[in-house]
């Protein structure tokens, strides 16, 4: 791991001496170099900001990053003395966090690995329904394989979604997708089992595990959910007609049925799978298959026996 | 300021609306109880006009990201889980002792809710739980009237004791406003949908709703059957003359009376299982 501290000229010794037993190394950029630059050509897991350098150039360079799409997200923290506290503006800037010199050893390290945990979780988590991401599933699947524990594991998205957004704009869109959220992870915990999980892959796109012998009821329940919630979030025209008909510049109009949900289900039983990509390879499969069907289904595939 | 405005500010800063104690007991028992069901929970929770309401206003509250959208207690349940539903019971406030008028009230809104799903469903409606909500929440004003504004609910039930007008003449002399009034503020204030506001505004007079006429109509009709058949306590004896408008707004061809009221009577004894 990797940290850099932005200073005026030198590195508070004490600090110096903490941040070291914490990050593998340490990258110190003076207010005379091309701070921006620097870090973009090989960013690292914190960005620790002095006080000097904030006193003499403000907070520009932190605007800098914060507005930046890929290293918006890297946690920075401020390096403050106990004066500095006095001026309510010392958390008036876009920081994530500060820390004060005259603070013990511990107080500092803790925060700041605090501080470097904290911005891996919510780096992977989806700003809209803050489930975990991607990064987050593959990694809880891999260890469900890794553990051979006997799990279902059931991506879902939804049907018709698409032409929902396009008529209804993106923030009812958002609802939905909030909504479905809602339902998946309710109805997850309400089976009140250990090793269950739910996450956002993105979009429309969502993955949930639970135990082997709960997915069948637990499919049921969500579908029928989903199916009930989702007139919520339709005009009474559209629901007068079952849909979404839009009509093209040409004349022909073309249906969208209301949106329903589909999901595919495989099992790792008796340690079938080894790797997250064999799983997601058998659920792709079923999933070409009951998107075709009308309406919210799901299936579970039985493949995932003993070799 | 009028007392119309007072009252309105009033609407603006209530937190909750207390509810009878053996109801919230019966709640309390139920969450803590392992095997129950969120489902369970959320069908006693919609016997109730003040708990309903409170779920449907954290439903729709920006915080859950449906605003405005959600109109039946069932739905709520879904979207806010478990645990949501069990500090909804668990926070709730009850009235300190179990006044008569009140229980009366709390069976008269049952009952309505009971008739209206009843009949919604007889005339093929769409969303007939949301009907059934609507008629639930339709006399929450009174509610208000009675935990907040004391000394006129005292004023008000001694006017219809004296004169023998309906509870709502009383409210118009006493507060320049009726509960519908205040319904309508209360269910604006904790952002409920239109499917609700309008019903709940317009139960006494159908004929002033711009829209969702068949569903206001079905809560006017629903709000004189239960004192027809003499359930419950709506604050006065009258049983309210049924607005012709009303009438028109659904389609009675399509009902079969003395099939309807064999249902009705038959699905109000679900209010007797809710014996208090």
């Amino acid at each position: 791991m990797k940290a850099v501290v932005i200073v005026k000229e030198n590195v508070d010794e004490y600090l110096s001496s903490i941040v070291s037993t914490i990050f593998d190394s340490i990258q110190v950029i003076r207010s005379d170099e091309d701070i921006v630059s620097l870090i973009y050509m090989d960013p690292p897991d914190l960005i620790l900001i002095d006080r000097t350098y904030l006193a003499e150039h403000g907070t520009k360079v932190i605007e800098e990053f914060r507005s930046n799409t890929i290293y918006g997200h890297l946690p920075m923290v401020a390096i403050y003395t106990r004066d500095d506290l006095a001026r309510a503006s010392a958390v008036d800037i876009p920081i994530d966090d500060f820390i004060v010199l005259e603070n013990s050893e511990i107080e500092i390290r803790r925060r700041l690995e605090f501080d470097t945990r904290r911005a891996v979780r919510e780096m992977d988590t989806n700003p809209l329904t803050r489930l975990p991401g991607n990064e987050s599933i593959i990694r809880f699947i891999q260890q469900m394989f890794d553990e051979e524990k006997e799990i279902a594991l059931a991506w879902v998205d939804l049907d018709n979604f698409k032409p929902y957004n396009d008529r209804y704009g993106f923030s009812s869109g958002d609802e939905v997708l909030l909504a479905t959220t809602r339902i998946l992870a309710n109805a997850v915990k309400e089976i009140k089992q250990d090793d269950t999980f739910v996450g956002h892959v993105g979009g429309d796109d969502f993955v949930f595990i639970c135990p082997i012998g709960n997915v069948r009821v637990l499919c049921e329940e969500i579908i029928s959910r989903f199916d009930m919630v989702i007139r919520n979030f339709y005009n009474d025209e559209d629901l007068e007609q079952n849909g979404i008909v839009s009509t093209s510049r040409s004349g022909e109009t073309t249906s969208f049925p209301i949106m329903s949900v589909s999901i595919a289900v495989v099992m790792n039983e008796k340690g079938h799978y080894k790797h997250y990509g064999e799983a997601s390879r058998d659920a792709t499969d079923i999933k070409k298959y009951i998107k075709g069907l009308d309406g919210s289904n799901y299936m579970i595939d039985r493949r995932g026996k003993p070799r | 300021m009028s007392k119309a405005e007072k009252i309105k500010a009033i609407t603006k800063k209530i937190q909750s609306l207390p509810t009878l104690p053996p109801v919230v007991r019966k709640l309390t028992t139920m969450v803590e109880s392992p095997d129950v069901t969120a489902k369970e929970v959320g069908k006693l929770i919609s016997a109730d006009q003040v708990l309903s309401a409170k779920v449907l206003k954290l439903v729709n509250s920006s915080f859950y990201g449906f605003p405005g959208r959600i109109s039946s207690i069932s739905h709520a349940v879904v979207l806010l889980g478990f645990n949501v539903i069990k500090g909804v019971v668990l926070s709730a406030s009850v009235f300190e002792i179990m006044e008569k008028a009140m229980v009366g009230l709390w069976e008269h809104s049952l009952g309505s809710a009971i008739i209206s799903g009843t009949i919604s469903r007889e005339l093929g409606l769409h969303e007939p739980e949301e009907i059934s909500t609507a008629a639930l929440l339709h006399d929450i004003g009174k509610v208000l009237v009675r935990v907040s504004l004391v000394s006129d609910y005292d004023r008000i039930t001694a006017i219809v004791e004296e004169k023998g007008c309906s509870f709502r003449d009383a409210e118009v002399e006493v507060l320049g406003v009726d509960h519908s009034e205040i319904g309508l503020w209360l269910s604006q204030e904790w952002g409920l949908p239109e499917r609700l506001i309008i019903p709940i505004s317009s139960h006494h007079e159908p004929q002033s709703a711009v829209k969702l006429k068949d569903r206001v109509a079905v809560v006017h009709i629903a709000d004189s059957l239960v004192r027809a058949f003499g359930i419950g306590f709506g604050g006065d004896n009258w049983v309210g003359r049924i607005s012709p408008a009303a009438w028109e707004y659904i389609d009675m061809s399509r009902l079969d009376l003395p099939k309807l009221m064999r249902k009705i009577l038959a699905d109000l004894e679900e209010v007797e299982n809710f014996q208090l």
